[in-house]
Formats: C-alpha cells, structure tokens, sequence
C-alpha cells in the first residue's frame, strides 16, 4: 500500500513538472508565428494531461461493477 | 456522521456517477468555450499592454500547483491515508484563497486600466468572473468534504465524494488552461 | 389539501422570503452603504434567490440537502395517493406526469395567448392591445411554446417511458430528476411575473440591442430561460447515463425501442448545446447590470456575436423538440401497423447524423443579420445536408406503412398526421435555407407557417400520437376512442386551415411580429384568425376526454395494444419498482409476424410478450 502510494505521487509530481514546463513554452509561444494555433496545442495538451492523469479519464474505458 | 454501510456506491453506482459528472464537466466546458469564442469573436486577438503579466502567472503557477495536491489528496484517501487526505486537501484550499486574492487584486487594477464596458475589459471580467464563481463553489466543496474528512468519513473503499470534488476541482483548473492564453498572452 | 400541498406551500414561502433577501433586501443594503444597485441586478440576484429558496422549501433541503451537514433526512411519509404529485418525490412515473401536467398546462397558456394575438390580427388596425402589448404577448407565448416543446416530450414521456422501455427499476439518478423538474416551476412563475416589472418585447430570441436596454421584464425572461436550461442540462445527463448504463440484461442498444433511441440523440443535443443558450442570454444581462459591452450598441458591442451563439443552440433545439417526436411517431406507426419497423438501423443512423449535423447549421438563421459573406455558402449547404438523415426517418415510416397492415386507432391518426405535416414543415424549410430565397422569405409568415408546421404539427401532433398510445398504461384506464377521433380530425383539418394560408401570407409581405398589417392582407388574416379559434375549441375536446377518462373509463388492462416492447409488459400503471424482476431481454423490440419471436421473457404482471 506504502509503495503503491508513494509510486502515485511521484506520478502526479512529473505531470505537475510537464505542466508547468508547457505553462513556460506558452509564453514564448505566444511571440512565435502562428501564435494562436501553437496555444490552442499546448493548452490542449495540458488539459489532456490533466484529465488523464489527474481525472483518470480512462476509467471510464475500463471494466466496471455491472 | 458515518454513512450507512448500505449507502456505499456499488461498483455500478459508482461507475454512473463518475459517468453523470463527466458529462456534467463536458457541459460545463461548453459554457466557458462560449465565452472564450466571444473574446475572439468580439475583438480579435486584441490585448492591451498594461496587463499585469507576473499577477497573471502567479495566479495561473498557484492554480496549477492546486491541482497536484488536490491529486494528492484523493490518491492518499485512496490508500488510507487520511493525516495525506487532510493536509493535501487543506493545502488544495490555501491555493485556492490565493487564486481568489490574486483574482480580486487583478479587478482592482482592472477597473482603472480597462473597465468592464470597454471590449477587453468585457471579457477579462466575465472570464476571470464566472471562473472565479467556479474556484468559489469548489472551494467550498473542498472544504465540505475536508471537514466531513476530519469527523473520520471516507476510506479507501468510500471517498466518492472525494473524487467527484477533485474532479470538478481539476476542472476548473483545466478551464483556466484556456482562459489564460486567451486573456493574457494571444495578441 | 394543505397536507396535500404543504411542501409546495413551504417552497413558496421559502421562494418569496429568498427572492426578499436575495433582491430587495440586499439591495437596499448596498444602497444604503453608497453603493449602487441598478433594479435589473435586483430582480436578477432576488430571482435566482428566490429559485433556492424555493428548492430548499419544496423539499431539496428536507429530503437530500441535509445529509451533506451529516444531519439526518427528513423524508415525507410514503404516500401512495395523488399527494405525492406535490412533492419532491423520485418515482420516475410520477415525475413524468408531474412534468405532462405542468406543461400540458403552460400549452394551454400559450395557446389562450395566441388566441390574444389572433384576436388582434383578425383585421386590420388596433382592436384588443396596444402596440407594446402585442409584442409582449407575442414574446411570451413564443417563450412559453419553446420551452413547453423542449420539455414535454424528454420531461414528461421520456421520463415516464425510458426506463420502463428499456427494463429499468428508475432513472440513474432519481433526486436529480425530482430537481430537474422542480427547476420548472420557477421558470413559469418568472416567466409571467415579467409583466408585472414591464414585460419584455424582444420575443422568444431575445435579439439584443433591443434585450439590452428594454423594461427589466427582460430580466427575469433571462434568469428564468437560464435556469430552465440548467433543467434541461440535468435531465439530458440523466438520459444519457440511464440509457447507457440502465438497460435490462438482454437489452443490447440494438434492441432499445426507438423511441429510447431518440431520447438519447435529443439528450446528446440538450446536454451540450443548452449552455450557449445559458452563455449568450448571460452576456445581456451582464450588458445590463454590469455595464459590459457584449451586444450594447453605444458601447461598442456587436450584437451579430448574440445571434451566432444564440443560434448555435437554438438550432440544436429545434432537433432537441423533434427528436423525440420522430421517435414516438415511429414507434406508433410499427406498432400500429403490425410489423417490424422498416430500416430501424437507418433510423438510428438518421438519429446520429441529425446530432452530429445540427451543430453545423445555425447560420440559416442569420442570412440577413450582417454576418461574413462567406457563412452563407457553407450554411446553406449543411442545413440542405440535414435533410438526408430526416429522410431516413421519413422513409422508415413510408416503409413501414406500406409493409404493415394499419390499425387506424386514434394513435396512429395522428402519427399519420405527423408525417403530412412535417413532410410540409420540412419542405419549406428548405426554401428558407436557400440564401437567395430566405432574403425575401425572412422574418415574413412564411417562417411562421415553416416552424409551425414543424413544431406544432410534427411535435404536437407527435405528442398526441404518443399520449394516446401511452395514456392507458399511464393511467391505468382507456380514452375514449370516439372523442379521440372528433379531437383528431378537429385538430387536423383545423391545424391546417390555421397555418397553411400563413405561407400565402408570408409571400404577399406580411411581416411576422407586427400587429398591424396593410389592409390588403386582411382577408387571409380573418380567414386565419377564425381557424385559430377553431384549433383551440379543439383542444377542449382533448381535455374533456382525457379528464372524464382517467376518472371513470374502463380499465385498459396491461396490454391493450397487445403491443411487444417492455412497458406493455408489466400492469397499469406499474408499480413503484416497475417490474418485479428483471425482465431478460432475449429479440428486437417490434416481433410483429415473425414465428416464434419474442422481445423479452417475463415473470408476471400478466401482459403477454411478444
Ligand atoms: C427539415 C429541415 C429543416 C430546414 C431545412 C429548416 C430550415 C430553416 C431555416 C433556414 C430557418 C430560418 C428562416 C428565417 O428565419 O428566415 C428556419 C426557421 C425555423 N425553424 Fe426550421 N428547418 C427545418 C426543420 C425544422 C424543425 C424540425 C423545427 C422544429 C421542430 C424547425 C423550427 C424552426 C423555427 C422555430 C424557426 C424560426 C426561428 C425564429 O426565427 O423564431 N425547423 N428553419
Ligand atoms: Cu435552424
């Protein structure tokens, strides 16, 4: 249970860095041609990144009771 | 107050309600994307300079920063570890106040720089506001469940309260992914 | 009666003391500290409120709420009588009729304004209203009509017949249910105390600049058509997951009823689309009370973007009303023509393609508003593209029809009916669509006949269709077939004397939403006005025979139509828990002439399957 625990977080800790890592790309994004597509990207990607890991968005793929 | 053994969700309840809030959250989202298309379709990718840029990514760093400890803190009810639970869930709240300080601080300075009946300010206030009523309720659900959480409710096998708070907490979260390019850095 | 009525009587109270200390109170508060509280924001703050507070009296807080405190509940004692038609109760089949009644009751409203308008239409010049009169009874009984369209149907029999069809106890979420309707009576309360701040005198669209600066009736037509959208939202997940996740063992999604189907394609639309509904009428009264710049045009708003996002629903929501009723005329017309029905895969196909199409036609609305020239091309094609999946639907029932041998009960008159008018409604759609047309077309009668042809004469008569067939395992007893008829012919022949002459109308320049009109056009006008009145004598045939019915008809039994989906299957009305076991589902929903085929295997109740 302990490990397992601790495995999660570390999990959570790496998408927390990612996320942070794509908040800083966005601001130079924004200067790039193109700007408004490569945000709408990155914000997609975040938010991916957030519903999958922090969501758990695939547990409604998953098996479940019935 | 423990809630009866037989009210616990059986696997197919829960399955529906994660079910139902997703689709509630889809919804949702269909409400902001609204007012995130009547920014550009209002004025373009106009911005003015005096926005308050470090504010702005304060604001987003804490929102951001909330959302690993919200993950924490459902992760750790899930393994049975409440003291976890507790201090993640209260640290999910501290965040959650300094977004709405940061928030109320950006309005002050707003007011002056661009007001709500300027087309900028149109937006920035009913974006940052209906967020802002979302970072509210959530806070409020966090703190209901925190408090339910110290009287010794949820465990491993029963936090769905838990969960769905932290859901729609991420949620929110993820609304502000999109409101942040979109108010501060297009243009 | 108070007992009867007592949680309806707390939620009043509860509603009128949260609309005080919501509106008034606070605001004299802000007042008198120095700030200020503009009226709009008042009423807006008072209603929404009021609408808690109403929840919490009727029984949100006494049965749900108090468990999130830790407290315990306080649930009403059971009742089995008509009472708990007032309470705050989870049964999906009282909600149901719940939501039946209280809209069938607001279409009587609407219907009794429309009767005003066409008083005053009658001949030319002012007789009956003034001219700000006339344009809020036309704003209201527009508004009163859609929101009756949205939610008769997926409130009243979709709730009542989804889980039954598909062999479920109840809804996924029954206290979200009981909430979504508990929504509505607000919504009617606000919609008709917006005469007493001025009305309103936008019509049911609202279009700003005009939403932006009329009397503050406006605003509680805002607050009210925003809260009966966060109904509609609930009720539409509700469906979803329900139909999704509810379904008897057996019931494969190949085996749902149709009409189970269409539920689910307009409880796709309602979920998602409803909240641009929300958002656009939020940025006028944000406009309003908050001083923004949406759509106001001294500040600089453009009210286009009002009409571009307000359509990006609307549109949906004309699918939203027609879904179900496409459903329930087909399953009336199989099961009233004795056969499988023809090409149920390509219904459903049609379904989808309608969901996934309507959120790519919203424009057509728009051909004259100003928008880019360049929408009109892509618009126009699109909203033509519809008619291919509404084709689908419209060749199953031909099909049907003509593979079936009909049985011509009141039902499945108006399910033919249904196909006439909407063949008519649909048709002149089409020439609204075509941009060059649609120039001259927009805003005249011909638009009016066009969507009443579709939502009164494919909804409505949709509906009627789907009351009759359901009403004897609704109400446990039978209708009486030969006022059916009078009603059916009444309602048919008059419908189309009322509405038909509008496209004559609409192309010789009547304008719609006027109350005056050049005297040249006052022949059709009288002739009109006159078939109005007729329609709505009709209706009272309806309520008479409905009425007397339910309290003294013969009993109908389970399965009067002899008729093979579930709800057929267990008595009427079902009991609380609908069947009493699972029903295992073994064939498709319509077994009518095929050997030895059978939908579902049941224990009791005393229908027979198949
Ligand atoms: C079969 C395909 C259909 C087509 C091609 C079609 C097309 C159109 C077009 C182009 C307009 C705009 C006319 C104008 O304002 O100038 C319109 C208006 C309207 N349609 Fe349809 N329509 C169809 C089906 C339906 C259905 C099924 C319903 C409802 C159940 C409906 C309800 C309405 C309403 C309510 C309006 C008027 C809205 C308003 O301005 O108040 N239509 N239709
Ligand atoms: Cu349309």
């Amino acid at each position: 249970m302990k490990e397992v625990l601790a495995e999660k977080l570390r999990v959570g800790s790496t998408v927390f860095v990612a996320l942070c890592a794509l908040t800083a790309v966005e601001w130079f994004a924004a200067r790039w041609p193109g700007a408004l597509l490569w945000l709408a990207v990155i914000a997609a990607a975040k938010a991916a990144l957030i519903a999958e890991y922090f969501m758990h968005s695939s547990q409604l793929l998953g098996e479940e009771g019935s | 107050m423990h809630r009866p053994e037989a009210a616990r969700l059986s696997p197919h309840e829960l399955y529906n309600a994660r079910l139902g809030l997703w689709l509630f959250i889809v919804s949702e989202a269909a409400l902001f994307s609204a007012f995130i298309a009547a920014r550009y379709l209002n004025l373009g990718t106009q911005r003015p300079a005096e926005l308050n840029q470090p504010l702005g990514l304060a604001i987003t760093a804490a929102l951001l920063l909330s959302s690993l400890t919200a993950y924490r803190a459902e992760t750790c009810i899930a393994h049975g570890d409440r003291a976890g639970f507790l201090r993640n869930t209260l640290w999910t709240l501290l965040l959650a106040v300094v977004f709405l300080v940061g928030v109320v601080a950006e309005w002050v300075e707003a007011f002056h720089l661009f007001p709500p009946g300027t087309r900028y300010g149109t937006s920035f206030f009913s974006l940052t506001g209906l967020h802002g009523l979302h970072v509210l309720s959530g806070a409020v659900l966090l703190l209901g469940v925190y408090l339910h959480g110290r009287r010794g409710r949820y465990g491993p096998e029963d936090y769905w309260p838990v969960e769905g708070v932290v859901k729609y907490w991420h949620f929110v979260d993820v609304a502000w992914v999109f409101i942040y390019p979109t108010l501060y850095l297009v243009g | 009666m108070v007992r009867a009525l007592a949680p309806v009587l707390k939620g009043l109270a509860y509603g009128a003391v949260g609309y005080g200390v919501g509106g008034p109170l606070l605001a004299g508060l802000v007042r008198a500290l120095g700030g200020s509280f503009p009226f709009d924001l008042e009423l807006a703050t008072g209603a929404v409120v009021g609408t808690l507070g109403w929840l919490a009296g009727v029984g949100v807080w006494d049965t749900w709420a108090r468990g999130w405190f830790g407290l315990p509940l306080r649930p009403w004692p059971e009742d089995k009588s008509v009472v708990r038609y007032f309470r705050f109760t989870t049964d999906h089949k009282v909600i149901g009729i719940q939501y039946l009644v209280t809209f069938l009751g607001l279409f009587f409203l609407g219907g009794a304004l429309a009767i005003l308008m066409r008083w005053e239409l009658m001949r030319p010049g002012m007789q009956l209203l003034t001219l700000n009169g006339y344009n809020q009874v036309m704003s209201l009984h527009g508004i009163v009509m859609i929101a009756v369209a949205v939610a008769i149907f997926l409130g009243g029999l979709g709730n009542y017949c989804v889980p039954l069809m598909i062999g479920a106890p109840d809804m996924a979420f029954p206290r979200v249910n009981a909430l979504s309707y508990w929504l509505t009576p607000p919504v009617a309360v606000m919609l008709l105390a917006s005469l007493l701040v001025g009305g309103w005198d936008s019509g049911w669209t609202a279009y700003p600049p005009l939403s932006a600066v009329n009397a503050p009736g406006q605003v509680l037509m805002i607050v009210a058509v925003v809260i009966f959208g966060v109904s509609s939202i609930l009720g539409g997940i509700n469906f979803l997951v329900t139909i999704a996740r509810m379904r008897a063992p057996g019931m494969t999604w190949g085996r749902m009823p149709i009409f189970v189907w269409s539920v689910f394609a307009a409880s796709l639309l309602s979920f998602i689309f409803t909240q641009y509904l929300a958002a656009s009428l939020l940025m006028v009264l944000l406009d309003r009370v908050a001083g923004m710049s949406y759509f106001h045009f001294a500040r600089g708003g453009t009210p286009v973007v009002y009409q571009q996002l307000f359509w990006f629903y609307s549109h949906p929501a004309v699918y939203i009303m027609i879904l179900p009723a496409f459903g329930a005329a087909l399953e009336v017309i199989t099961h009233f023509a004795r056969t499988p029905l023809y090409a149920y895969r390509w219904v459903v196909g049609g379904f989808l393609g309608i969901v996934g199409l309507s959120g790519i036609v919203w424009a057509h609305h728009n051909f004259t508003s100003g928008m880019p020239d360049w929408m009109h091309a892509p618009m126009l094609a699109t909203t033509e593209a519809i008619s291919v999946p509404t084709g689908l639907v419209f060749l199953s029932a031909l099909g049907t029809l003509v593979r079936g041998r009909l049985w011509l009960r009141t039902p499945m008159l108006f399910a033919l009916a249904w196909v006439w008018n909407f063949l008519i409604g649909g048709v002149t759609g089409i020439f609204n669509a075509d941009v060059a047309t649609d120039l001259h077309l927009h805003d005249t009668y011909f638009v009016v006949g066009h969507f009443h042809y579709t939502i009164m004469g494919g909804e409505i008569f949709a509906l009627f269709a789907a009351l009759y067939y359901w009403y004897p395992k609704i109400t446990g007893r039978m209708y009486d077939e030969r006022l059916g008829r009078v009603h059916f012919w009444w309602t048919f022949l008059a419908f189309n004397a009322t509405f038909f002459p509008m496209f004559w109308a609409g192309l010789h320049g009547m304008n719609r939403r006027i109350a005056d009109y050049p005297a040249a056009l006052g022949a059709v006008n009288l002739w009109t006005s006159v078939a109005a009145f007729v329609l709505g004598a009709g209706f009272l045939v309806f309520l008479y025979n409905f009425v007397t019915s339910w309290v003294r008809g013969p009993a109908a039994g389970a399965n009067p139509w002899h008729a093979s989906t579930l709800e057929w299957q267990t008595s009427s009305p079902p009991p609380v828990e609908n069947f009493p076991a699972p029903p295992a589902v073994v064939g498709g929903p319509y077994v009518y002439g095929i050997p030895r085929a059978r939908h579902a295997a049941l224990g009791a109740a005393g229908g027979r399957a198949g």
